[in-house]
């Protein structure tokens, strides 16, 4: 696969705030791409660069072939935006809002309707393009948000924490319609996300903090490293000291809280031989994965309470 | 060429479906005709009246009368004509303000579509709609002013203050652009409209006679576009209609009357005339633009 996306020591100061500070990174063609970090940590301000409406301090970057600074009127019509925030007009209809849209890059009208057909299809829109997008859902107008960015079939979709303020249904259907398009169109996404769920769906993750890319793999290389799996087990009053010795024994971390010892496994599988040993000592337990909230915050150092 | 056109539309519909934001643009205009229906129009009918029985000598009262009614009438319509110029275009020109506001305008510029492309979208918006809620009152004024039996305007005369109204619309368009783009929030826009939709009548003389005012706050006015426009409206109104009511007249007093009534506007010692007028109104616009250009490129420069 080719790279869509090269960003080369990137920089973006505001006087002495170094928003971004020298990051590097790389995203192949038709791949999902999640750019986590906390508020503050630089992601808007790195989307805002790469779609040029930021002037970059320093550095290079490359988008969809394009060089940024030098190209930046072919970039914006290779790339599509979905904002945090929905930029439709709430008094205009779903289809004159995506006419008004498509129409700033497509100037063929009759290429511009049977494009708004198919991306109505693909984002079940069919049934409300002729009502006011002000009287939409919360998940609909998303849906139009996507289908407004998606018109001039762009190479790469930038995704600026797209589900933020959705209710779990709501959000469940429009990361299908992400995983959808991705599939059928073979788009590349570039995904800001705070909920970490979401973001293991990515095929790579960079995490940006403070402005610098801190890291940057797999979600499961990510998890390996960063992530442990946890043994939670609720103990027989009196037999907490011989399960603590064993636990010693065998070199496994562990804390105790609330009555229950968690202790900390490599693999959720290294529990059963344990668990075989302490058996008759036990009133039960629970295996749990190590997940991106743990490569979260173990990589941006903050400390989250975990059962 | 498609974009800017479709822009314009988009910006045209959004304010047409907002109702209340038509009905406040046009509250100023309601405003003045309440006032005039009132106490206004009675008062200024009365002026003309006294006038004509002081120096007039031997008259028909009542033909007079209805003279004077018709002048009220065209005077107030040029004031109303102007008022909504200004408060239209700057109530349409809030789709501006709400775009940067609510951060639309970033989803404008990540397209292909030059800033520069945007703005006069938006300007243009503004000139659309403000002809259109000046061309409606304007027709809707001459039917009921014949329907009173006034005498109507000669077909020239309404293509003058067609041209007029175009250049006023056009100017307040440009100079509420540059006003939008100098403002950060949408409360702070609708300060700005309701101490400007205010301003709008006494500016242009429309609630009080330039007589009225106080010298220096007159001498203020004359160096602000909407006397101007108002005044150059206000000649095209009511030439027909002064020359029929001040018949037989001394010159001076005609003048004095027009002076006061901001239908002439006098500078130094001399009446200035209509190409001055609009080179003024013309200068004023260029100003704007001129100063919204450097705003723009100030804040690009900052983004560095």
């Amino acid at each position: 696969m080719s790279e869509i996306l090269k960003v080369n020591h990137l920089k973006k100061y505001f006087h002495e705030v170094k928003a971004v500070d020298d990051i590097s990174f790389s995203v192949e063609r038709g791949e999902m791409f999640g750019f986590l970090g906390v508020n503050g940590a630089g992601k808007s301000t790195t989307i805002s660069m790469l779609c040029t409406l930021l002037k970059p301090t320093g550095g290079e970057a490359e988008v969809a072939g394009c060089v940024l600074g030098k190209e930046d009127e072919e970039i914006k019509r290779r790339i599509g935006v979905v904002y945090q925030w929905n930029v439709l007009d709430d008094l205009l209809t779903v289809k004159e809002n995506l006419i008004c849209r498509g129409s700033l890059y497509e100037k063929d009208k009759r290429k511009l309707k049977k494009r708004m057909e198919y991306v109505c299809e693909i984002l079940a829109l069919s049934d409300v393009v002729r009502r006011p997008y002000g009287k939409l859902s919360g998940g609909q107008k998303r849906r139009c948000e996507i289908g407004a960015a998606l018109l001039h079939t762009p190479e790469i979709l930038f995704l600026d924490e797209p589900t933020t303020g959705l209710d779990p249904a709501t959000r469940k259907s429009v990361w299908q319609t992400i995983g959808r398009l991705q599939k059928e169109m073979k788009m590349t996404v570039f995904l800001t996300t705070h909920y970490m769920e979401e973001a293991a769906k990515a095929n790579h993750i960079g995490i940006i903090e403070k402005g610098k890319m801190v890291q940057y793999g797999t979600p499961f290389a990510l998890k390996e490293e960063f992530a442990k799996d946890r043994l939670i087990i609720r103990y027989q009053p009196k037999k907490r000291d011989s399960i603590e010795g064993l636990l010693k024994d065998t070199g496994f971390l562990y804390k105790i809280k609330d009555e229950k010892i968690i202790a900390t496994i490599p693999k959720t599988v290294a529990s059963i031989p344990l668990l075989e040993r302490i058996e008759h000592d036990i009133e039960g337990f629970e295996v749990i994965q190590g997940s991106m909230d743990d490569v979260f915050l173990n990589v941006t150092g903050i400390k989250g309470e975990k059962i | 060429m498609n974009r800017y056109i479709q822009l314009t539309k988009r910006n045209c519909r959004i304010f047409i479906r907002d109702r209340g934001a038509i009905f406040f643009s046009l509250l100023s205009m309601i405003i003045t005709l309440m006032l005039m229906g009132i106490f206004l129009g009675n008062m200024n009918v009365e002026n003309v009246t006294g006038l004509l029985k002081e120096y007039g000598g031997a008259r028909d009262l009542e033909a007079d009368k209805e003279n004077a009614k018709h002048l009220v009438e065209y005077w107030t319509l040029a004031g109303i004509l102007m008022i909504n110029a200004v408060t239209v275009t700057m109530a349409v020109m809030s789709n501006m303000v709400q775009d940067s506001c609510e951060k639309k305008s970033d989803s404008f510029y990540c397209t292909p579509v030059k800033k520069g492309i945007i703005a006069i979208s938006y300007v243009t918006s503004a000139v659309i709609l403000g002809m259109l809620l000046c061309v409606v009152p304007f027709v809707l004024a001459l039917v009921y002013i014949a329907a009173g039996g006034g005498k109507l305007l000669s077909l020239t005369v309404i293509v003058k203050l067609l041209g007029c109204m175009a250049l006023n619309v056009l100017i307040f368009s440009v100079i509420m652009y540059l006003l939008a783009s100098l403002v950060k929030s949408r409360s702070a826009w609708s300060g700005l409209g309701t101490i400007i939709g205010t301003l709008a009548g006494f500016a242009g003389a429309v609630y009080l006679s330039m007589n009225m005012l106080p010298e220096k706050v007159g001498t203020v006015l004359k160096c602000l576009p909407i006397l101007h426009g108002t005044s150059l409206m206000r000649k095209l109104c009511c030439e027909d209609i002064l020359a029929t009511t001040f018949s037989g007249l001394p010159e001076e007093l005609l003048e004095e009357y027009q002076e006061a009534m901001g239908i002439t506007v006098v500078m130094g010692d001399s009446v200035v005339s209509d190409e001055f007028q609009v080179a003024f109104l013309l200068i004023c616009g260029i100003i704007a633009l001129g100063i919204a250009a450097t705003v723009s490129m100030r804040r690009k420069a900052a983004e560095r």
